[in-house]
């Protein structure tokens, strides 16, 4: 992977990419029992998906299929308000056997049933029971972006970013033998740029992409987060472009389960702002612990 | 003796700085076998450490019970310093729940510069000069900082939770020598001759990093070695005054912060999880491995030769509570590897080897969740005591803290013995099949084995147990020869512990594997448990464990027909306070910490729009709405 001497390969102003992403129209009856503001969450004590009333009752829904995939994790929603999903283990293998860890998992915007939607190619194992970490809808193009780690080991990078289509067809492999977690796309005039926070890393690449989801370049690391204050171990998980900014959640990662399963580590969130002029990121805001759900 | 050489070699060389650098330019980089170190955990005996403990010791004592800064030659600096730590924020920042004072010092004192004032107060510190007074409170890793005026007036008071000020110079000149005096650090130079050492500092530069020790929440900075394109990072801890660990990185001319506390101590551990350490003491013979999920797994034991056990590990710890409506809920621990695992409890350090009281030495383990000792954090030690005589004591302990007073806990020890070993009862009756049964304390329990190289006995060690599920099954791939994942129920109170499943009526022709699944109840400070103490201004961890296991005995020669050859096993009730988990005691690191998200998920809230048709017109649903779980 080459180093980006202080600039970015992205030309001009990005605007976000997922703007068109719309919340599921099956929620709208659940309204009348759970009074808003709502929230769709994978991080409740639950196993699955939920939605939460945060109104302080605790009030929460599930769908009877929306636990069928263990614990999960990343999250992302179409145009259609169908909602992806990702499975991640959380206290034990128990309810996540490495055997689903490469399975997306759809919720239908209509009906709210969850069903597999795509299995990615490659294997977890007890060594690595991670998948997917990173999900994210890039209207622009119809792909769905998900960052993988699938079938690491200590000393061998497996993973990346795969652009699927939503049929679940993988349409693009635009990094590969580069393990990834939180990704996003931007848009500069016609062309994309691909974010991919890093798992074995505190850093993000940015990766041009042609009008379907090919890499148009190799990766390019754009973004220390360290200088951002996070610290050596922890990750971007989630990455989110709004308004020339780029948010970046944080995570502590080692390919183990222990953060997880802890259930009290901290959200910390950290913000880059994009200049078109120069061309560079620069941090504004440095990493500070958000509010828990 | 060596280490003590190297050491005065650094010392010399980088005492050299200056006055070498007509000296010849660097040749290659120091060999680095060892690329990761972890320190010992004691502080070095520094007169410097010493003179900056007592000065902390005794601003503890008095008014305002925070050491301020060393000196300044402004008196309206000095005023500014004490308005600040007499305001009651202040007071509050610096202080426990019941009044009595924290470790904090001033970390800087200063004008305030224009990017120091909040907006609010930028047209009071435009009218007259301001101050600002950064304070650092160690048990709560919390950043004070105070705007004052020049007339004494404290404009405001904002504590940061989670953050580390920059640090004074003499703190910095501090923990460079702290690196230096850490015989770690001196191993980190080998193969540089001391000639080559004194030769080759000239190219040496030393800069201060910043670092984070997110695990133990500790004020910490990485002095950092720079050797041509390579780098010997140190990472300090100024609220232990000790070093942490040290790392060569090929990066070190990037500035990159590649290290931390975490991830020193996880590269540290790292190869444990790949390559076996091959441990030959006392007349004993192992290996030990990090796994995936079963702990620290013992391998190949033998005592003078003989083979006592094939392996010994803790597959599981099953940890339940007492729910709503009689049901029972918890957690199945596994403990492992700190990369790359199915763990959801890791070590932080090394296993420890040391003598053992009586004789034989112990090697020893500890897993901990990152928020230890808060609640629903977990500490467990696996610990192995190889006495002289060729006993071997295998425990599980438990050092709390759980979440809540009525926590019961079943770790899974799992013993394969010797291939073809003849496996019977204390009557020495021979257990041809798979089975299993219930011990419990006051009976002669033991398990007998024979083997080609003589007998061996299993006697259950109860310390804080209060019974035990025993099976025996025969040795098979898929249960327990590789890693394997949690069996059996979290919070089931009879048997279902999971080895119940590998009994299916096979013989024990080929060997047998004994499991051992005590129960212990928690008590709140009195077993099971943990908690924190307020000791010379900084929290630490307090400790009242408790454990269980087995104890093997290994025998030479034959033993003659319905003789077992052994000793009756030991009629130990629980509680008894011999065991070796019964003392209480005070770990070196642990902070309180609060906080309530589940990192790797994500919420996504919204408020619903009015452009969806109701669900009942579809009919898709049939589940209901119903009362969440408690908030993660």
């Amino acid at each position: 992977m080459r180093q980006a001497a202080g600039a970015n390969p992205a030309p001009a102003a990005l605007a976000a990419t997922g703007a068109c992403a719309r919340q599921p129209p099956f929620a709208q009856e659940l309204t009348a029992s759970l009074p808003g503001p709502l929230a769709l969450a994978t991080d409740r004590p639950m196993r699955g998906l939920a939605l939460v009333s945060l109104d302080g009752s605790g009030r929460s829904y599930q769908h009877q299929s929306w636990d069928d995939g263990g614990f999960m994790g990343a999250m992302t929603f179409d145009e259609a308000g169908n909602i992806y999903l990702a499975p991640t283990p959380r206290q034990s293998l128990a309810d996540n056997p490495p055997s689903g860890a490469t399975t997306l998992w759809r919720v239908d915007g209509r009906t709210g049933v969850m069903r597999p939607f795509a299995t990615l190619p490659g294997a977890a194992s007890e060594r690595n029971p991670f998948g997917v970490l990173g999900l994210s809808y890039a209207c622009d193009l119809g792909l769905l972006f998900a960052g993988t780690v699938i079938g690491s080991t200590p000393s061998v990078e497996r993973g990346g970013v795969v652009a699927l289509s939503t049929d679940g067809q993988i349409r693009a492999t635009p990094v590969d033998g580069l393990d990834a977690m939180g990704v996003t796309v931007v848009r500069a005039d016609r062309r994309y740029l691909l974010l991919a926070g890093l798992a074995r890393r505190p850093a993000i690449v940015g990766v041009p992409l042609d009008a379907r989801g090919h890499a148009a370049g190799p990766p390019v690391e754009i973004i220390d987060l360290t200088a951002g204050g996070a610290t050596a171990s922890e990750r971007a998980r989630k990455l989110r472009f709004a308004n020339g900014e780029l948010s970046v959640d944080l995570v502590s990662f080692n390919y183990t389960l222990q953060v997880n399963a802890s259930g009290t580590a901290p959200l910390r969130r950290a913000i880059w702002r994009y200049d078109p002029h120069t061309r560079h990121w620069t941090v504004a805001r440095q990493a500070e612990q958000q509010a828990g759900p | 003796m060596h280490q003590f050489v190297r050491l005065i070699v650094i010392l010399l060389a980088l005492g050299c700085l200056g006055a070498c650098a007509a000296r010849p330019a660097a040749p290659a980089a120091p060999a680095r076998g060892a690329p990761v170190v972890l320190a010992g955990g004691s502080a070095p005996e520094l007169p410097a450490v010493a003179a900056r403990k007592a000065r902390l010791e005794a601003a503890l004592t008095a008014p305002p019970y925070i050491l301020l800064a060393a000196h300044t030659s402004d008196d309206w600096l000095t005023a500014a310093q004490a308005a600040a730590v007499a305001d009651p924020r202040v007071r509050a920042a610096t202080r426990a729940p019941d009044g009595r004072p924290l470790r904090a010092e001033v970390m800087a004192l200063g004008p305030a510069s224009a990017g120091d004032v909040p907006p609010s107060l930028e047209r009071a510190c435009a009218a007259q000069r301001c101050a600002r007074v950064q304070i650092y409170v160690h048990p709560t890793n919390t950043t004070v900082t105070a705007l004052v005026a020049a007339d004494g007036t404290v404009l405001g008071v904002d504590a940061l939770a989670d953050a580390q000020p920059e640090i004074p110079a003499d703190l910095a000149d501090l923990a460079v020598q702290i690196a230096l005096a850490d015989p770690q650090v001196a191993a980190a130079f080998e193969g540089l001759t001391p000639d080559a050492a004194m030769a080759t500092m000239s190219a040496t530069k030393t800069a201060l990093e910043t670092t984070s020790c997110e695990r133990s929440r500790h004020l910490c900075v990485a002095p950092v070695f720079r050797w041509g394109n390579s780098a010997l990072w140190t990472i300090v801890d100024l609220s232990e005054f000790r070093l942490v660990g040290a790392a060569w990185t090929d990066q070190g001319v990037s500035g990159r912060r590649i290290w931390s506390e975490a991830t020193l101590q996880d590269a540290a551990l790292a190869s444990l999880c790949e390559t076996p350490v091959v441990l030959e003491r006392a007349g004993w013979r192992l290996s030990y491995l990090l796994t995936s999920s079963d702990g620290l797994e013992l391998r190949d034991l033998r005592f003078q030769g003989r083979p006592v056990l094939v392996s010994a590990k803790v597959v599981d710890w099953h940890v339940g509570y007492a729910g709503r409506d009689d049901e029972r809920v918890g957690f199945s621990d596994a403990i492992g590897c700190p990369v790359f695992s199915a763990a959801a409890v890791i070590p932080y350090a090394p296993p420890q080897i040391a003598e053992a009281p009586g004789g034989g030495f112990t090697l020893e383990l500890t897993f901990r969740s990152p928020h230890w000792p808060q609640p629903c954090n977990y500490q467990y030690v696996t610990r192995a005591h190889f006495g002289p005589d060729g006993t071997m004591r295998f425990l599980a302990i438990n050092e709390g803290r759980g979440c809540g007073v009525e926590g019961i806990y079943h770790p899974v020890l799992r013993l394969e013995l010797p291939p073809g070993a003849d496996l019977s009862d204390q009557n020495g009756a021979r257990l041809t099949q798979e089975g299993q049964t219930i011990w419990r304390p006051g009976a002669p329990h033991v398990l007998q084995a024979r083997t080609a190289d003589g007998l061996l006995a299993l006697a259950p060690r109860w310390d804080e147990a209060e019974h035990a599920y025993v099976y025996w099954t025969r040795p098979a791939p898929g249960e327990g020869q590789g890693d394997l994942p949690s069996i059996g129920s979290c919070c089931a109170l009879d048997a279902r512990q999971g080895p119940e499943r590998f009994i299916n009526g096979e013989s024990l022709d080929g060997g047998a594997v004994v499991w051992f699944v005590p129960r212990i109840s928690n008590a709140e400070r009195q077993r099971c448990w943990a908690d924190t103490a307020l000791e010379g201004g900084a929290l630490r961890p307090r400790v009242w464990p408790c454990g269980a296991g087995m104890e093997i005995t290994s025998r030479t020669g034959p033993a003659g027909d319905g003789e077992n050859g052994f000793a009756q096993a030991p009629h130990s009730s629980p509680g008894q306070g011999r065991g070796e988990s019964g003392f209480p005691h005070t770990p070196a690191h642990g902070r309180v910490w609060e906080s309530a998200a589940i990192p790797g998920e994500e919420v996504t809230p919204w408020r619903p729009s009015n452009d969806v048709r109701p669900l009942s017109a579809r009919g898709a649903h049939s589940a209901s709405v119903a009362p969440a779980s408690a908030s993660a």
